[in-house]
């Protein structure tokens, strides 16, 4: 086990995943991956990373969206419900953002992300953004013992 | 209300109703013309009393009068039973105006002989309440009246000669010699009876003129009524025609139109599908559904000679061979079919049908009404279809280019991901000469970009439409915020960018990103495109109470030639790329887009070296 903090990238693009994996590791990032929605779902229980980044648009244009309903749910039969606190980033592109039909204001009763970053991605703003979600969730975590 | 000028009924009613020959107005006419004379009447029995050599009895006269107006009384309750129903019976006022007859010259004759006979002055008026009584009747009923009113005066002259049979014995003119002699006598009753004869005709065949008239003016009327609604209705096509209403409604008031005007059971209106050759049905009325879905309607079963070009006319179709569904025609109560050809420009599109439900011929004048009619339908059903055509080509071409172009971005994105992570040196060390060639690189790529974001912009304006919700905004308070928010940039290149603007609001229906986009743009390419040390000056006022936001500057300007080409897209000047490498050329085009989706319209005008100035009017909000 390493104490690198996990970052699970879920996004049908091999590039941008290389990319993302390239960046990440170089900032002391361990990195996983999944190419569509049900193979990350099962990475989150195999692999319990501590943050997520989610593309939108994968096979389906929402099925970013669905991850994080389900990772999100209340339901408290929940297959995930001991996964609803890892953070989510969503990768949006403006296009795909005109065209939902579907709110996507973070109203504070019910999030389904934690943070949007609109493609083009740019490296640095990404970088700390993770790094503000990783020490929120350390500061918010159950002490040891 | 119009007036239709074939209408007489705008005469006054009673003349209207007189000439007319209605018989209830002419009973009216009587009563009150009775009225008149009883009044008349009267005033003589009480004026009668105070002349010096005639002693009228007025207490004869005023019972005779007091009987007459009972009577009359009774012919007024009468007629307002009769107003108040639905009317009187023919024979009812038959009978009415008999008694009237009848009873008019009696009275008269009381009258004459209570007056002073021939010598009575109510002759005169007598000829004035006989003529304008007797007009409205027939010449033989009118001569009949005069008789009985000469009779009713004979009588009274007769009586005069009886011993103590008349009261008054006549006003004596002196000189003359006329009373009491009868042969004066005999020639004031012959002279009376010729005048109102004389009168009598002549009304009465003024009536009868008049009524002949009015009879051949509503014959005229009832020939042009039909004649006019056609044209109104053509009319109404016409202006259809050229309204925003979609296609089906319009073929749909074609169908109601024509089973209105021509009184037919029913109208359809069918189209040619080319692939299968049957008949689709796109309007109907009149017609159940159980019919209208009875099957397909094969062009070359039934409507062989509509394919022609020709109208086709089933006078049974519950029998005809050609028909195709005679069982569900007769259900449907059916007789016979008249398909028109819907003529194209190059071929038959259609037809118009019109069922009927009794076996009946069409006039050619019908045959030709109806055949401009469908010419009309066809022509625009063809529009109707290019335009459909033309709309789905424009849409289909927006909407390639915005994949197109969000096809590019993904890809390009990547790669300006990898080059940044090579960039930070998280894949191995670089090169000076290699950074400043991913730098280059990196360049370029935002010009695509750039582009790309721009192009998605321009025709995503175009294809969301204006769903979005408006808003009044300050046009003001936006330039001011722009002039802030450039000034900046203004600054740096040596530029004085300042606002010209009015004390009053100027308000206009827009969101805050159409107007941002309006001035961004309009304010970056005049600070971009003039040199250093010049101006660009934002003003606004009202024009024809229309806003109207100028943008001036004191650029390279546009050659005259180049003016019209600059708000078509990807269009730029030489100077421009030259001053300007990584311009899209979309701006401009952006900014017309907006402008016109407001309603408004924008112009540019320019001298080459001096300077341009962008000119855009937008409707003011109330």
């Amino acid at each position: 086990m390493t104490d690198r903090p996990k970052i699970l990238v879920i996004d049908d693009d091999p590039d941008v995943v290389e990319l993302m994996r390239i960046a990440l590791e170089a900032n002391g990032y361990e990195v996983c991956s999944a190419s569509n929605g049900t193979e990350g779902l099962r990475a989150v229980k195999e692999i319990r990373p501590d943050l997520i980044i989610l593309d939108v648009m994968m096979d389906t244009t929402t099925e970013g969206f669905q991850v994080s309903y389900q990772l999100r749910s209340r339901d408290p039969d929940s297959a995930y419900g001991e996964f609803s606190t890892i953070p989510i980033i969503m990768l949006t592109g403006i296009s795909q953002k005109m065209q939902m039909k579907f709110s996507i204001q973070k109203d504070g009763d019910y999030l389904p992300v934690d943070e949007f970053l609109e493609k083009p991605i740019q490296l640095d703003p990404l970088l700390e953004m993770i790094r503000k979600l990783l020490q929120r969730r350390k500061e918010n975590a159950p002490g040891p013992g | 209300m119009r007036r239709d000028p074939a209408d007489a009924s705008h005469m006054k009613p009673l003349l209207h109703g007189l000439l007319r020959g209605d018989p209830l107005v002419k009973l009216q006419w009587w009563v009150g013309l009775r009225w008149g004379l009883l009044g008349v009447a009267m005033l003589m029995g009480l004026w009668g009393t105070r002349l010096p050599h005639t002693r009228f009895p007025t207490a004869g006269i005023l019972y005779t009068c007091l009987a007459v107006a009972l009577l009359n009384v009774c012919f007024h309750f009468r007629l307002a039973v009769f107003r108040r129903t639905a009317g009187p019976e023919r024979r009812e006022t038959e009978w009415l105006t008999k008694i009237f007859f009848v009873t008019d010259p009696i009275f008269l004759g009381v009258l004459f002989h209570l007056t002073g006979g021939a010598a009575s002055p109510l002759l005169p008026y007598t000829v004035l309440h006989a003529t304008l009584s007797g007009g409205p009747l027939e010449t033989r009923s009118a001569l009949l009246y005069a008789g009985a009113v000469v009779a009713g005066l004979a009588g009274a002259v007769f009586g005069e000669w009886l011993p103590n049979g008349s009261r008054v014995y006549g006003i004596p003119i002196p000189g003359t010699g006329l009373h009491p002699d009868p042969w004066g006598v005999g020639w004031m009753v012959v002279l009376f009876a010729a005048v109102l004869s004389a009168c009598l005709l002549f009304v009465s065949s003024l009536f009868r003129h008049l009524r002949e008239s009015l009879l051949q003016l509503s014959d005229l009327q009832r020939t042009l009524q039909p004649a006019k609604n056609k044209l109104e209705r053509l009319n109404e096509v016409a202006n259809i025609t050229s309204s925003t209403l979609g296609l089906k409604p319009r073929i749909d008031f074609i169908c109601s139109s024509v089973r209105e005007l021509m009184g037919v059971k029913g109208v359809t209106v069918r189209l040619l599908d080319e692939r299968t050759g049957k008949l689709e049905l796109m309007s109907s009325c009149g017609l159940s559904p159980a019919y209208l879905n009875k099957g397909p309607v094969e062009a070359n079963k039934s409507l062989a000679g509509v394919l022609r070009g020709e109208p086709q006319f089933v006078a049974d179709a519950t029998h005809d061979p050609s028909t195709q569904y005679p069982q569900e025609a007769a259900r449907e109560g059916i007789a016979s079919i008249l398909s028109f050809p819907l003529q194209g420009r190059q071929k038959i599109i259609g037809a118009l049908r019109l069922y009927t439900g009794e076996k009946r011929q069409f006039t050619a004048e019908e045959m030709d009404f109806l055949s401009t009619l469908a010419g009309q339908g066809a022509i625009f059903i063809e529009n109707a279809r290019i335009y459909d055509a033309l709309k789905r080509q424009d849409e289909a071409k927006n909407e390639f280019i915005l994949m197109m172009t969000h096809e590019l971005k993904g890809p390009l994105m990547v790669v300006q991901g990898f080059l940044e992570v090579m960039q930070k040196g998280y894949v191995g060390a670089v090169s000076a000469k290699q950074k400043e060639l991913m730098e280059r690189i990196q360049k370029r790529i935002e010009s695509v970009m750039g582009i790309s974001a721009e192009l998605l912009d321009l025709y995503q304006w175009q294809t969301r439409g204006r769903e979005v919700e408006v808003a009044p905004i300050s046009f003001n308070k936006q330039v001011q915020k722009a002039v802030d928010l450039y000034g900046v940039v203004a600054q740096k290149k040596g530029l004085s960018l300042k606002p010209e603007l009015p004390k009053e609001d100027y308000l206009v229906q827009a969101t805050e990103e159409e107007v941002e986009k309006i001035l961004g743009n309009l304010v970056t390419n005049a600070i971009k495109y003039t040199p250093a040390g010049g101006e660009v000056c934002v003003s606004l006022a009202m024009v024809a109470g229309r806003m109207q936001l100028r943008v001036k500057d004191t650029g390279i300007g546009v050659a005259s030639e180049d003016i019209p080409k600059i708000f078509k897209e990807f269009f730029r000047t030489q100077r421009a790329k030259r001053m300007d490498p990584d311009g899209s050329g979309l701006g401009l085009p952006l900014v017309k887009r907006i402008v016109e989706g407001l309603g408004g319209d924008i112009t540019m005008e320019s001298v080459e070296n001096q300077g341009s100035e962008l000119i855009a009017t937008l409707p003011r909000s109330a």
